[in-house]
């Protein structure tokens, strides 16, 4: 075809055009994308949950905290802390044990007394309420000797912990003397830690109407007698749970400054519930608000964070299977699954410390070594001496 | 809490022997270092008395076993074995015999028994807690289950001696007003009487023998009683 008189032959740029229809459609693209459509796998259900299964869960928890490769951790709460305990120290990692039994205790003898399964004697801490009393008590803020001891047969109970010697103490001085030593423990397992683990355990607790001091168990369960002009059910509301948290974290503060505070609630459901309702709904109560404090507690506050074993234990991807036949104990191969997302999430690269130097008790040793030795040579000597009388 | 006793040989010569050839000895002590003023003390009385000496550490040990043949013995050690010859040798080949009483001076140990507990900073005594700041209480239950761990072998050596001989446990003198001390002499001698055990324990005693051990029946060593002293505790017992 012949070009016409006037018209120019050459094609015409288009490409200034498409630039620009390109550009368009980008910002088009950019103005119309939402939040939802930057986010990780791990954010959906399906690519989070459904589809990797319960043994593909990954990035259940990543601690904000940069610790030190020889980081302390001092556990308390609920019976489900002492799992965490356990972990830590099967892993050899730094459990902080500030109340230590005494030497030659075997580890069967050391655990029936309580020893080694938190990071002092308190026997099971289930409330918020009760840890802001014993931290409080542990850094010499009220009268350790002010919380009640129950006459229980001829023997004696901490109402703090009842349970923590097995037959009862021999005398109400013997009780206060064994609790002072366990807030002195306490004291000493935070100054010592670089985090401080605690389950929450539920929200119903029992409390003393005239000092209005929580006991660790009704009265009349584990030792005292119950009277229900003395003591009160009370089913700890979120408000009440937050402040005693946050008190608690200033206690911890106080021994410490250094400190984190690491919350988990545990999952193990209420063996039975005081407050009307069906224990079933009672528990999911309690939890629910547990996490629901734990978990603002740990968004307000860079030193608090939370960990989900409960989530993990109870969430819908375990279909309850990490549960006893009694739907209440947790199985072993759940807390190992626990445990499992705790070591992962924990960031352990900060440079390791030296180790803590315990001088006093290095200086008991020598001198009870002193002592044997000193003995040895006396008890030789003393034959000796008999042989030459003779 | 329950605990396991430890094994030990049952049987051993003397008890069943239908005749023995008079002793040469009229009383027969055995023990720790403590056995030293017995032994002064006897012999100051003019009691002719045979020996069996083992330290405190061998006893502490809880080694120690009945034998078949030996009497007693520690497996393996060729020390203890040449000690509970020479004294068998001494009393005519049977340290345990219906027909010579027994003073035992085992079962306590305390000088190896308690510091070790100390390690951690542990007191029985609830002052403990405001005289140091690092110290740590620790239960009655909790340190009478440790004395039982540690001592349950030689109390059940005991008790099978005793089936044999006329046997008395004489508890150490008291050295001091350590209440740890006082509290584990005090549980010891219990267990030991529940056993069917006769125990002599000086702190039962009224006048000078209940009391701190006074210089004058202290050893030299200052941690042991002295010929006196053991002739004390013998003129005691047979006032008994």
């Amino acid at each position: 075809m012949k070009a016409e008189k006037g018209v120019s032959t050459q094609q015409p740029d288009f490409r200034p055009i498409i630039a620009r229809i390109v550009d368009n459609l980008d910002r088009m693209s950019t103005s119309s994308q939402n939040p939802y459509q930057s986010l990780p796998p791990t954010a959906y259900w399906r690519t989070g949950v459904a589809e990797p299964g319960l043994e593909g869960l990954k990035g259940l928890w990543a601690s904000p905290w940069q610790l030190p490769a020889d980081a302390r951790f001092a556990t308390f709460g609920s019976c489900f802390a002492q799992h965490i305990s356990r972990a830590l120290r099967a892993r050899e990692m730094g459990w902080v044990d500030g109340e230590p039994a005494p030497s030659g205790a075997t580890p069967k003898i050391a655990a029936h007394f309580g020893y080694g399964v938190f990071s002092a004697r308190t026997a099971n801490i289930y409330s918020a309420a009760q840890f802001r009393l014993l931290l409080a008590l542990a850094c010499g803020q009220g009268d350790p000797d002010q919380p009640e001891v129950w006459q229980d047969g001829p023997r004696f109970r901490d109402s703090l912990r009842p349970m923590i010697e097995p037959d009862g103490f021999v005398s109400v001085a013997e009780a206060l003397a064994s609790r002072r030593s366990m807030l002195r423990g306490l004291a000493r397992a935070v100054r010592q830690a670089d985090v401080v683990v605690f389950t929450l355990g539920l929200t119903e607790g029992w409390e003393s109407v005239e000092t209005g001091l929580p006991y660790a168990a009704c009265p009349g369960t584990q030792g005292g007698a119950f009277d229900a002009a003395r003591h009160r059910f009370v089913n700890y509301r979120a408000a009440g749970i937050r402040a005693d948290l946050e008190a608690s974290l200033q206690h911890i503060r106080l021994l410490n400054p250094e400190a984190r505070l690491l919350l988990t609630v545990s999952p193990v459901p209420l063996t039975a519930s005081a407050s009307g309702q069906h224990v079933l709904v009672a528990t999911m109560r309690s939890k629910s608000v547990l996490r629901g404090v734990a978990g603002e507690l740990a968004e307000d506050d860079a030193r608090v964070d939370y960990f989900p074993s409960y989530e993990i234990i109870t969430g819908a991807p375990t279909a309850s299977r990490f549960f006893e036949e009694n739907l209440r104990s947790v199985r072993p191969e759940g807390v190992a699954m626990v445990m499992g997302h705790f070591f992962a999430g924990l960031d352990l690269s900060g440079p390791a410390r030296a180790p803590l130097a315990d001088n006093a008790a290095e200086a008991r040793r020598a001198a009870a070594r002193a002592a044997m030795a000193h003995e040895e040579l006396a008890c030789e000597e003393a034959m000796l001496e008999a042989y030459n009388a003779a | 809490m329950p605990l396991d006793p430890a094994p030990v040989a049952d049987d051993m010569p003397g008890g069943d022997s239908p005749a023995l050839a008079p002793a040469p000895a009229d009383l027969f002590i055995f023990g720790d270092s403590h056995t030293a003023a017995l032994e002064l003390g006897a012999r100051a009385e003019g009691i002719r008395t045979g020996l069996l000496y083992l330290s405190g550490n061998i006893w502490h040990k809880g080694e120690i076993t009945l034998h078949p043949k030996l009497e007693l013995d520690q497996p393996g050690s060729r020390y203890v074995r040449r000690r509970v010859t020479e004294a068998r040798d001494a009393m005519g080949g049977v340290m345990f015999r219906p027909d010579v009483p027994v003073l035992a001076s085992a079962g306590y140990h305390l000088g190896r028994l308690l510091p070790p507990m100390t390690h951690q900073g542990h007191g029985v005594d609830p002052a403990v807690l405001d005289r140091d700041p690092d110290a740590s209480f620790m239960s009655s239950a909790l340190f009478e289950t440790l004395i039982t761990l540690r001592r349950r072998s030689v109390w059940r050596l005991l008790r099978l001696l005793a089936t044999r001989c006329d046997l008395t446990v004489i508890a150490p003198p008291i050295l001091s007003d350590d209440p740890m001390v006082a509290m584990a002499a005090g549980y010891i001698t219990r267990r030991l009487r529940e056993q069917g055990l006769n125990v002599f324990d000086p702190r039962e005693v009224e006048g000078p023998l209940g009391q701190i051990l006074p210089p004058h029946w202290r050893a030299e060593d200052g941690v042991h009683g002295n010929a006196a002293y053991g002739q004390a505790v013998l003129q005691h017992i047979l006032e008994d």
